[in-house]
């Protein structure tokens, strides 16, 4: 029967499209490789501009010159960051409203009653499955940061996983096509930083390599194309590392101006080889897809990874109010998209500020690609929890393809 | 005065990404980045800028295959054509459900016909959407022009008697339409897609000729084995009129073929698409014992 394999695929396109699990806001792509790092949520919250203001994580990831402003030991036992995005609240309306419930009475049945009713659930799952939700999590293992003499270095080890996936209507004639990639990294960033001196300014510079350990999958077909039956996804490993270089003026021109410069991710792109198979469906020891595993290769091997440029100024506002320290507003430009395809200079722009109260509480506002950020932190000695959020264009263009995000981070240590 | 201008430059840095005016957010003469920007406004269901893109990269070069694959995608998915349409017009074919509330048909040819003593008469017209599906016949056959000339041969001139045989056996260059479609510019994906929206759009043509394109007056039945028949007063005439129709039919089975066995797809699919093809090849009196 013509309608059986056609309405299985359809249901099933539908099924996935709400439950979509995810994107990441570094998450890399069939056609770009994603850069080294973790979620830097201090700086999310202020709009992303990190390049002349130091949060816990820029020194490894971000603009290595920060870690220059160490003066004693200062170390992360351990972290946690968990991330959520996207319109994950329309995804799970429309599933409790719409599609569960219409599950539930039958799919085959409302296609005879009242196709038009399925044709409207069909078209909203695939506007809902296009629009990405997000989540990412990152593991903060320890990471230390000392001076030795003129020199403060940092050494971490980090640990993140990503993942994202996407259900459109290019399958062709209305076919659903999955498009899903995960990646999980082992980053062990090192980085050394020192004041210049003669110079009428302070002048920080520093430099950082990052091993990476990277494993990466994909699954890129129309879902017709997937067997039921025997089904595997192949897990791709790749090792490298990417290289740093960063710089810090401070007080350039007027006591507060502060201007950094960065580049990072030098390195190229991983040289992916295939690790093993994960069996999804069907029994095990099926033999492997050869094609498929080459295909993928193939695109993993010719995906580019740009190195980033980011430069930006910050200025400490000198505020004398009881209760009020640490206001300072940034603004940033850097190369770095947050798309698979080049973006215009406009979503290279970021900018915010942060102003910390009671000496313990941190608020921070700005603007990302556009979009508004927002956080806040509470910082003791021993430990510290921040939140943000904030917004990524997944596309070329700004407002093309928006994401709103919200992460949370904890940590513990000695800060 | 170093202050200010701090200030000053943060302040374009926050607003000028809020002012809307992208410096990439005109029109482009890159063709992927066009393409881009055209899925996504599909995706979005904002039609009018992906055909309005597509359409102006197409002007720059007629000849790029993945410009006219995305619009044609495009025309298919404004149109709200999907399998969905295909499944109905199937379901309804085989077994009369998804027809829409309408006096039964009578045999309306003159003569005898062989379907006439055992199979039901119905009117292909009375499925549920097909207005609809009718009044984007200018759109089907635009992205049947479309993607004809990224089609190899071997998917567009066959002998329909004998490429798709009764049995459902399909004899032609397989391996050599693969190649010659990997050869036109287009990734696996879009060779995918390409070649599902060409069999929709070559289905529900035919499917509209045979149904609303006669000259003469003809009767559809519904066997009692899930079949077809067609019955027309020049049973002669009506094989000359639905040749071309039967050849879209076959080439839209072979595509799908195609995609599935080359480039991944259901086979199940196929084997639905063939009998159906099948179905409606033997229902018209001596399609095959013409030739």
């Amino acid at each position: 029967m013509p309608f059986r394999p056609m309405l299985r695929t359809l249901a099933l396109g539908a099924v996935l499209a709400t439950c979509a699990p995810v994107s990441a806001q570094t998450f890399g792509t069939l056609n770009q490789d994603s850069h080294a790092g973790i979620v830097d949520v201090v700086s999310a919250g202020m709009g992303g501009a990190v390049a002349a203001t130091a949060t816990p994580d820029s020194p490894f990831f971000s603009n290595p010159a920060h870690i220059a402003g160490t003066q004693r030991l200062g170390f992360t036992l351990f972290g946690a960051t968990a991330g959520v995005g996207g319109n994950v609240r329309e995804t799970y309306d429309f599933y409790d409203q719409t599609l569960g419930p219409a599950i539930e009475e039958g799919l085959d049945g409302i296609r005879r009653s009242d196709p038009d009713r399925l044709q409207a659930i069909y078209d909203e799952a695939f506007r809902i499955g296009t629009s990405q939700k997000t989540a990412d999590v990152a593991v903060l293992a320890p990471s230390a940061r000392m001076r030795v003499g003129r020199v403060a270095v940092g050494l971490g080890l980090f640990g993140s996983g990503t993942a994202r996936a996407k259900i459109s209507d290019d399958g062709g004639a209305g076919i659903p096509f999955i498009d899903l990639y995960s990646q999980a990294d082992v980053l062990v960033p090192l980085t050394a930083a020192t004041a210049v001196p003669g110079l009428p300014f302070r002048l920080d510079v520093g430099a950082s390599a990052t091993y990476l350990q990277r494993r990466l999958t994909a699954k890129a077909d129309a879902i017709d194309a997937l067997d039921p039956d025997d089904e595997k996804v192949y897990l791709f490993r790749g090792d490298g590392l990417r290289l740093g270089l960063g710089a810090q003026a401070h007080d350039v021109g007027t006591p507060g101006l502060d201007v950094g410069l960065a580049l990072t991710n030098v390195g190229g792109a991983l040289d992916m080889a295939f690790d093993r198979s994960i069996q999804i469906e069907g029994p095990d020891g099926a033999p492997d897809d050869l094609a498929e595993i080459a295909r993928l290769e193939q695109r993993f091997d010719a995906r580019g990874s740009a190195a980033a440029v980011r430069v930006g100024a910050a200025y400490r506002v000198p505020v004398r109010v009881p209760g009020v320290s640490n206001v300072t507003v940034a603004t940033d430009y850097t190369s770095a998209s947050t798309a698979e395809f080049g973006q215009s200079f406009q979503a290279g722009l970021r900018g915010g500020a942060t102003v910390t109260l009671g000496g313990a509480f941190e608020l921070r506002a700005g603007l990302s690609q556009g979009m508004p950020t927002a956080g806040a932190g509470v910082r003791t000695r021993y430990a510290r929890i921040d939140y943000a959020t904030y917004g990524v264009e997944d596309s070329r263009l700004l407002g093309q393809q928006s994401r709103r995000n919200h992460v949370v981070q904890i940590r513990v240590g000695l800060f | 005065m170093t202050i200010r201008l701090a200030l000053a430059t943060l302040a374009v840095a926050l607003i000028l990404p809020l002012t809307g005016c992208d410096e990439t957010g005109g029109m482009t003469s890159d063709a992927t980045t066009v393409i881009a920007d055209a899925q996504i406004a599909r995706q979005k269901r904002d039609f009018d800028r992906a055909e309005a893109l597509l359409r102006g990269a197409l002007d720059q070069d007629a000849q790029s295959a993945p410009v006219r694959a995305e619009l044609a995608a495009t025309l298919m998915a404004r149109q709200g054509l999907d399998i969905l349409d295909l499944g109905r017009i199937a379901q309804f074919v085989i077994d009369g459900t998804s027809g829409a509330p309408a006096a039964p048909a009578g045999a309306a040819h003159r003569g005898t016909c062989s379907f006439a003593g055992t199979g039901t008469p119905f009117n292909p017209t009375s499925v549920v959407g097909f207005p609809a599906i009718m009044a984007s016949r200018a759109q089907i056959e635009e992205a049947i022009a479309l993607t004809a000339p990224l089609l190899p041969a071997s998917l567009t001139s066959f002998d329909a008697c004998t490429a798709i045989a009764a049995d459902g056996t399909l004899v032609y260059d397989r391996a050599g339409a693969a190649t010659q479609l990997r050869a036109s510019g287009l990734t696996n994906a879009q060779i995918s897609q390409m070649l599902a929206n060409n069999a929709l759009a070559r289905f529900l043509s035919a499917y509209l000729t045979v149904s609303t394109g006669l000259s003469q007056q003809a009767t559809w039945y519904r066997m009692p084995d899930g079949s077809v028949g067609i019955c027309a007063d020049d049973p002669d005439a009506l094989v000359e009129q639905t040749r071309p129709a039967v050849a879209r039919l076959g080439t839209a089975v072979l595509s799908l073929d195609t995609r599935a066995r080359a480039f991944g797809g259901a086979t199940d699919l196929v084997d639905a698409a063939t009998d159906a093809f099948a179905d409606i090849r033997e229902g018209i009196t001596g399609f095959c014992a013409s030739i």
